[in-house]
């Protein structure tokens, strides 16, 4: 804080105070709503909830996409606001869309293991899905490590899934100079675990932030003028502030067998994995796969994700490319018109 | 409001002692925090400071140089780890003797074992902040002229091109990595001593807790199978009979 006989003196000093007027407007007393578009809570497990979003007024297809987001943070990240909602685009596509929340764990969450949410939570929604939409099939939709359990699930359970697509999601997680890669090799997450036996959402934020410390710790604070000058900009912003700072914990089992399989063993990409004593091999996928993936992605490289091509038959493989990071290949609003013109084409 | 506007740090002030929603008030916070940092940074090089080496100080970019909440709880509740320095005055030694005195030697030697790791750190950073500062210079030497915008893209580009450099070194791996394992070791001392201090006051071990936990787990995947199980069966006996009429 600055002390009281020192003025607050700043190369943005204007563009601050329209800022904090900003804020202190009454018409901003709330922050702005996150995951707007209007769903249903058709099913819930424990801390998990599945929703079916509302259809618009278009000619609607027939197999639901079940959208699948990752352990580390929020899922709402997909319905961020209507103008970069990748769910709000699919649903004017005509799309069924159904999403899973998976919620916070607490304490009594601390030995959910990957097969549970694999095998038990995510295939009870799948479940859950096929009665609501009364389909056979589904296609599954799965984000980050959301693609990875995606992938995982399309192997273990062929018969559920009509198509599969995979966005931002790593296989190779020992690809060169990936940081993540480095500083996990050799850990052990019980140090990194709290009293509640889970790791801190906030510690895994950190973690994140970490492969950029001063870009993602500093400078986006000093960007102001694009924020005052645009209410939505600023919405925008709060929302992803929001967003960043809301990250789950992550049960400490789940967490430390995706570190021990994923980041140490890289097992996935060696076909080694197993779950639940079930060999998990890439190259029994027998569903189309569409495999996006972002060309600026410094937590997902692209090389980490493009391997994917040498474990799925070629005829059943396609890929595509978005211009952008890990987050902006599917909320930027350049990007997403590319990224819905792929998925509708190849979903058909 | 009522403030006077002309006067931010009045206006700031007054925001967050208002009834502004939290959320706010941290944005602004961490919003304040940076302006002044950036003003400090333009102001040294300005007055052509020779020393810019702490603006690329890494624990403070990542707020780890304070008690934060990141920490695990078990570490804070020992003692402040960041709050032990070696000085001339008093070594580590005897800080440590001061602080731990009734705690078991084994605890002492994780926790000096810590303290050593966490100094090599401090070293890796000191060498990060001093290669951020030779890769800014460089930059402003070249472009003399810079505007303030500039020289904020060049702070940035030499830190994290400095970060990038050093984090993907043995010796920062190998640092980070023993850093962890002694603060491992250390929470199995914990472990082992809160186990004989539940014992001592007949409270409920950690291991009688986790098989609670475990047993709850067990009994909520065992329920949502048992209901799906039911629901298939009532959604086919519907389908059934829907096709029977």
């Amino acid at each position: 804080m600055p002390t009281t006989n020192k003025q607050f003196e700043d190369l943005w000093q204007d563009d601050f105070v329209l800022l904090m007027e900003n804020l202190a407007n009454t018409d901003r007393r709330s922050p702005p709503e996150v995951g707007s578009s209007p769903k249903e809570l058709i099913y819930c497990e424990n801390k998990l909830q599945l929703f079916r979003y509302n259809t618009l007024d278009v000619k609607q297809k027939k197999t639901p996409i079940l959208i699948t987001y990752a352990l580390v943070n929020r899922p709402y990240i997909a319905d961020l606001e209507p103008k970069r909602s990748l769910v709000l685009r699919l649903l004017e596509k005509g799309y069924p869309v159904y999403l899973i929340d998976w919620g916070y764990p607490d304490s009594s969450d601390c030995f959910t293991s990957l097969n549970d949410y694999i095998n038990g939570y995510l295939h009870r929604c799948v479940q859950q899905v096929k009665r609501d939409a009364k389909r056979k099939k589904i296609d599954l939709l799965g984000i980050c490590q959301g693609g990875v359990f995606s992938l995982c699930y399309t192997v273990l359970h062929p018969a559920e899934i009509r198509k599969l697509v995979t966005l931002v999601t790593p296989i190779d997680f020992h690809t060169k100079g990936n940081p993540l890669g480095l500083w996990t090799a050799g850990l052990n997450t019980k140090v990194l675990t709290n009293n509640s036996a889970n790791v801190s959402g906030q510690l895994i934020s950190q973690l994140f932030k970490a492969m950029k410390p001063f870009q993602l710790s500093r400078e986006k604070y000093r960007r102001l003028e694009h924020l005052v000058n645009k209410k939505e900009n600023l919405d925008t912003f709060l929302r992803m502030e929001r967003w960043l700072n809301d990250g789950p914990d992550l049960t400490g089992t789940a967490a430390h067998e995706f570190l021990i399989n994923f980041y140490q063993q890289n097992r996935l990409h060696k076909n080694t994995l197993t779950i639940a004593g079930n060999a998990v091999q890439l190259a029994k996928i027998k569903s189309p796969v569409l495999n996006l993936y972002a060309t600026k992605d410094h937590i997902v490289p692209p090389k980490a994700t493009r391997v994917l091509s040498q474990h799925i038959k070629p005829t059943l493989y396609h890929e595509q490319a978005l211009v952008g990071g890990h987050i902006g290949a599917f909320t930027g609003l350049k990007t997403q018109h590319d990224l819905i013109k792929s998925l509708s084409n190849w979903l058909g | 409001m009522t403030t006077d506007t002309n006067n931010p740090y009045a206006q700031f002030n007054a925001l967050i002692n208002s009834n502004l929603p939290d959320e706010y008030k941290e944005i602004l916070k961490r919003f304040q925090e940076q302006g002044l940092f950036y003003q400090q940074l333009i102001q040294k090089v300005n007055n052509n400071e020779s020393d810019l080496s702490e603006f690329w100080n890494l624990p403070n970019a990542l707020g780890f140089d304070t008690p934060s909440n990141e920490q695990p709880e078990w570490l804070q509740s020992i003692f402040n780890m960041n709050n032990f320095q070696e000085t001339t005055d008093t070594s580590l030694i005897q800080q440590f003797t001061q602080a731990i005195s009734e705690l078991p030697l084994q605890a002492q030697k994780n926790m000096s074992t810590v303290q050593s790791t966490l100094t090599k750190m401090s070293r890796l950073y000191d060498e990060l902040s001093q290669s951020a500062m030779q890769r800014f210079q460089t930059l402003k030497d070249e472009f003399p002229n810079a505007s303030n915008e500039q020289l904020c893209t060049f702070w940035l580009t030499a830190g994290e091109k400095a970060f990038s450099e050093i984090s993907q070194t043995n010796d920062y791996i190998d640092t980070q990595k023993e850093l962890l394992e002694s603060l491992s070791e250390l929470k199995n001392t914990q472990y082992a001593l809160s186990e004989q201090v539940s014992n001592l006051f007949g409270l409920p071990s950690r291991q009688s807790l986790e098989d609670l936990q475990k047993g709850l787990h067990k009994l909520r995947i065992e329920f949502a199978e048992y209901k799906e199980q039911t629901e298939a069966t009532i959604s086919e006996l519907k389908q059934t009979i829907r096709r029977l009429k």
